[in-house]
């Protein structure tokens, strides 16, 4: 009786909700692998089954599959899931976000893939569920960068990198020091020099966790590095408008956030962290260490899998990861976003790791961060 | 100028008026629709999705979808909140207040159908607005600095009391509680935890999210579900009287329609603010505003029409730093830059002269999306209304279902599904005492951003106060804040006490 006094309306209603939400798990968290017949999935499923059809095709790709004892990866086509440790439209998102439209728009996959957010924490509670609930799993990879050295040393983290198995690092995005087109500093001395006479009256922009590299600049400097009146922001967008309407002085952040604006005059680079000059509308910004002072730093971001993950595994994505960096929609987006391709894996990544860690706990010392 | 703008517009639909784009924009449109209508999925959620898809598509025909799926999100996120108490977004929040109730008056569809109506209109100016005035209005945001910010939100929290129709105290007293329970996790300036008690989960503070999911649908499942079976029956919200507005629905809705598209629209310029704020001050001013302010809080068609244009009018506000100024002021707005620089598109200043053939094609695109929503949300009205026919419990499990599916949608962590329950309970032990939870869920938004644009204000201006008066639009606003809030009130006590005063005088000539 109360079912005839339902509305058949509203039942219609109930059902287009579950369809939709099942639509929306099926995209977030795992199972694509159900019947290619719901809408908005098709085309990434016809993809993968075109992925299919070539690898059957090029006997190279399939071998990719076999690590050397001929274990090989993901023979049932599981679903992978890429982590970005952060809301979507972040930086770490769109690492993600990048690499799984690679890894679909050249073929290097042959099973679906597909990004999840897990935000919270500068990515602590990401790596804490990955660490704690996946071990041993080939089922997941997650995008990293320089927080996990910094969040472990500040304790705002229980692990660190050597608690999951760290894959490849993909990329260097260099950090720029910028100011208001209208700023009376002209070059990275004059700014610095001003701090170390007051350092108050110049407050500087900068993300919660960006604030090392400018530190270690001063510090080089001559200055002291726990003086600098920093600001604190929660992404680039906010920054740039911290620096138009006038909040803040000068700033430093990755040199994509700030491209644009650059380009557009708006705001002025003074310097940047890398080695070397960096292509572009940054080709006339002259490196830190170019006007004498010994600082080069980069946010690496890289790639990491579950601890104790599994060794065929951990060769195919270092290999699928190679060669997904070298392809031209990678080339592309990399191109776009001022990220520098800094390729590595295995031992070399991990004594690079090993190197930045010590560099960032002394750099956290120095500057009163951390006893 | 106005010729220019005219030829632009035209482009911009010639490249739009074909099938395929227009069957992509209503895709997005749709899309957008139902994840609105979903408690805690909001836009983020729907775009990140789609993302592979428009990948495939060229640049026009995917932002057109995707932002599509932006604005539509708009248009369902007040139906939970009329419906089942149950706010899909923040900036529905305050719909619930008057919404719900217009629904337990068994006037869901007039609620419904204002909320549809005034989302097409705001969506219809702030695109105007956007077309208008985006270059100017991102440039006059340059003035708008720390302290301003801090000014506005002072302005705001002084009125959180003003959603409440019974105790003030009561409802100073859940301010308080969103005030400190907001203080929970990492300081952004010196990267303190705070009340974390170690926890990572806690270092990013409670979700507002989630709290407004927790303490609004919650505590309505159990209230409605812990009735007696008999009294089950009569509290089941029969549909009165027309889905359609009436002409008086229709008279008071036109004022707050203009009101709320004009405020929603500026708010939304400011980046990093948010649509919650603007649909929260639009409420309170349709309540100062309104010749039935004693309706409020208990089914005035003024409290969803007002909040629910100017949230929509928000996006188009949103849009506008974004595309004059390349600034995301919003973690959905960031998703779209990103989405933008994929397809080799920087927005930005030069935008409008490197690449105006898109950004025209976009403009007209909203023209044509906002309609397509007014034609689809109209119809849906009937159907969103009938689910008050389902039986409360089959309903109310329904919402506590979608509430913890929402909610474990925000980031996949286990642990906010024990926060949901935890505030969940909480707030129905708050509500059954008539505690107002409104005002909880507005300081839980407003406390964070109040602290940490009052702390940048001061690190900027040397630790001077005398910072909030020495600039011009902070002083204007805190002149504002003396005459809107401090000074009634003021004025009230003394005018009574001069009235105690004046009685006692007579009342001793008389016993004299």
């Amino acid at each position: 009786m109360v079912m005839n006094s339902l509305s058949r309306k509203a039942f219609l209603f109930f059902t287009i909700l579950t369809l939709l939400l099942l639509l929306a798990a099926c995209g977030d968290s795992s199972d694509t692998s159900s019947e290619p017949t719901s809408d908005p999935e098709t085309g990434a499923i016809e993809e993968n089954s075109e992925a299919n059809a070539e690898n059957t095709d090029a006997d190279t790709e399939s071998e990719q599959n076999a690590d050397g004892n001929g274990h090989e990866f993901n023979p049932d086509k599981k679903p992978i899931t890429i982590v970005a440790p952060s809301a979507a439209g972040s930086g770490w998102d769109l690492t993600a976000r990048s690499l799984d439209e690679t890894l679909k728009a050249e073929n290097l996959v042959d099973f679906p893939t597909q990004v999840v957010n897990e935000e919270g924490a500068t990515g602590a509670v990401s790596l804490a569920q990955l660490v704690t609930e996946h071990q041993g799993s080939d089922e997941r990879i997650s995008v990293t960068s320089l927080p996990i050295l910094v969040n472990y040393h500040m304790g705002l983290s229980e692990y660190d990198y050597q608690d999951v198995t760290m894959i490849a690092r993909l990329m260097t995005e260099w950090f720029v020091i910028v100011v208001p087109e209208e700023s009376p500093y002209q070059t990275i001395e004059e700014l610095l020099t001003a701090i170390e006479e007051d350092p108050q009256s110049v407050p500087v922009g900068a993300s919660g966790d960006d604030r090392l590299p400018l530190q270690l600049v001063f510090d080089r400097f001559g200055g002291d590095p726990s003086s600098i009146n920093f600001i604190s922001y929660e992404g680039g967008g906010e920054i740039t408008n911290g620096l138009l309407n006038g909040d803040v002085e000068a700033a430093l952040t990755g040199v994509s956030e700030f491209r644009s604006q650059i380009e557009a005059g708006t705001l002025r680079a003074l310097a940047v962290t890398s080695e070397e000059r960096l292509g572009e509308v940054f080709s006339d910004v002259p490196t830190v260490s170019e006007v004498g002072i010994d600082v080069v730093f980069g946010n690496w971001r890289g790639v990491m899998g579950p601890p104790e993950m599994p060794e065929e595994a951990v060769t195919f994505w270092e290999d699928t990861i190679e060669a997904a960096l070298e392809t031209e929609t990678w080339q592309d987006i990399a191109a776009k976003n001022q990220w520098d391709i800094t390729f590595m894996k295995g031992e070399e990544f991990l004594e690079f790791l090993e190197q930045t860690d010590q560099d960032i706990e002394e750099g956290l010392r120095k500057t009163g961060q951390i006893e | 100028m106005l010729a220019d703008l005219f030829a632009n517009l035209a482009t911009g639909f010639g490249q739009i008026l074909n099938w395929q784009t227009l069957a992509l924009s209503f895709l997005g449109v749709t899309i957008g629709t139902f994840t609105g209508v979903l408690p805690g999925i909001g836009p983020i959620t729907a775009i990140a999705l789609l993302v592979p898809l428009a990948f495939g598509m060229d640049p026009i025909n995917g932002l057109i979808m995707l932002i599509g799926v932006y604005y539509g999100s708009m248009y369902g996120g007040s139906t939970t909140a009329i419906l089942v108490r149950t706010p899909g977004d923040i900036a529905s929040v305050v719909v619930t207040l008057d919404g719900y109730e217009m629904a337990k008056q068994g006037r869901a569809g007039p609620a419904l159908a204002t909320a549809a109506i005034g989302s097409f209109v705001a969506g219809t100016f702030s695109t105007i607005a956007l077309m208008l005035l985006a270059p100017t209005l991102a440039k006059a945001a340059y003035h708008f600095g720390a302290a301003e910010y801090c000014a506005l939100i002072l302005l705001a929290l002084l009125m959180v009391t003003n959603l409440t129709t019974g105790s003030v105290l009561k409802g100073l007293m859940t301010t308080l509680l969103g005030l400190s329970i907001a203080m929970v996790g990492m300081d952004l300036q010196s990267g303190v935890s705070r009340f974390t008690f170690g926890m990572t989960n806690l270092q990013d503070g409670i979700d507002f999210v989630l709290a407004a999911i927790a303490v609004f649908a919650i505590p309505e499942a159990l209230v409605q579900l812990s009735k007696k079976k008999n009294s089950a029956k009569n509290s089941m919200q029969q549909i009165q009287g027309s889905l359609w507005m009436t002409r008086s629905d229709w008279r008071r809705s036109i004022g707050p329609y203009g009101r709320g598209s004009v405020l929603g629209f500026l708010i939304g310029v400011l980046p990093g603010i948010g649509p919650s704020l603007a649909s929260f001050m639009s409420y309170v001013l349709e309540k100062r505003l309104s010749k039935h302010q004693d309706q409020f809080g208990k089914g005035a068609i003024e409290g969803v029409a007002g909040p629910e244009t100017a949230n929509n009018a928000g996006v188009g506000g949103a849009l506008v730093p974004l595309f004059a100024l390349g600034i995301p002021g919003s973690a959905t707005t960031a998703l779209l830059l990103f989405i933008f620089m994929m397809y080799g598109l920087q927005p930005g200043p030069q935008m409008f002269e490197t690449n105006p053939a898109l950004l025209w094609a976009i403009i007209a695109s909203m023209y044509i999306g906002n309609a397509m929503l007014l034609f689809l949300n109209l119809p849906l009205v009937g159907v969103f209304a009938s689910i008050l026919k389902i039986p409360t419990t089959p309903l109310y499990i329904g919402v506590i279902v979608f509430a913890v599916l929402g909610v474990y949608g925000l980031s996949f962590n286990r642990f906010d599904l024990i926060v949901l329950f935890i505030l969940g309970i909480v707030g129905y032990f708050l509500r059954k005492n008539d505690f107002p939870l409104a005002p909880f869920v507005m300081a839980l938004v407003l406390a964070p951003l109040f602290e940490e644009n009052f702390r940048r204000a001061m690190n900027s201006a040397n630790g001077n106060l005398l910072t909030f008066i020495e600039r011009p639009i902070s002083l204007s606003i805190l002149i504002l804040i003396v005459l809107v809030v401090v000074f009634p009130p003021v004025y009230k006590y003394l005018k009574n006490r001069n009235n105690v005063h004046m009685d006692k005088k007579r009342g001793g000539n008389v016993h004299g």
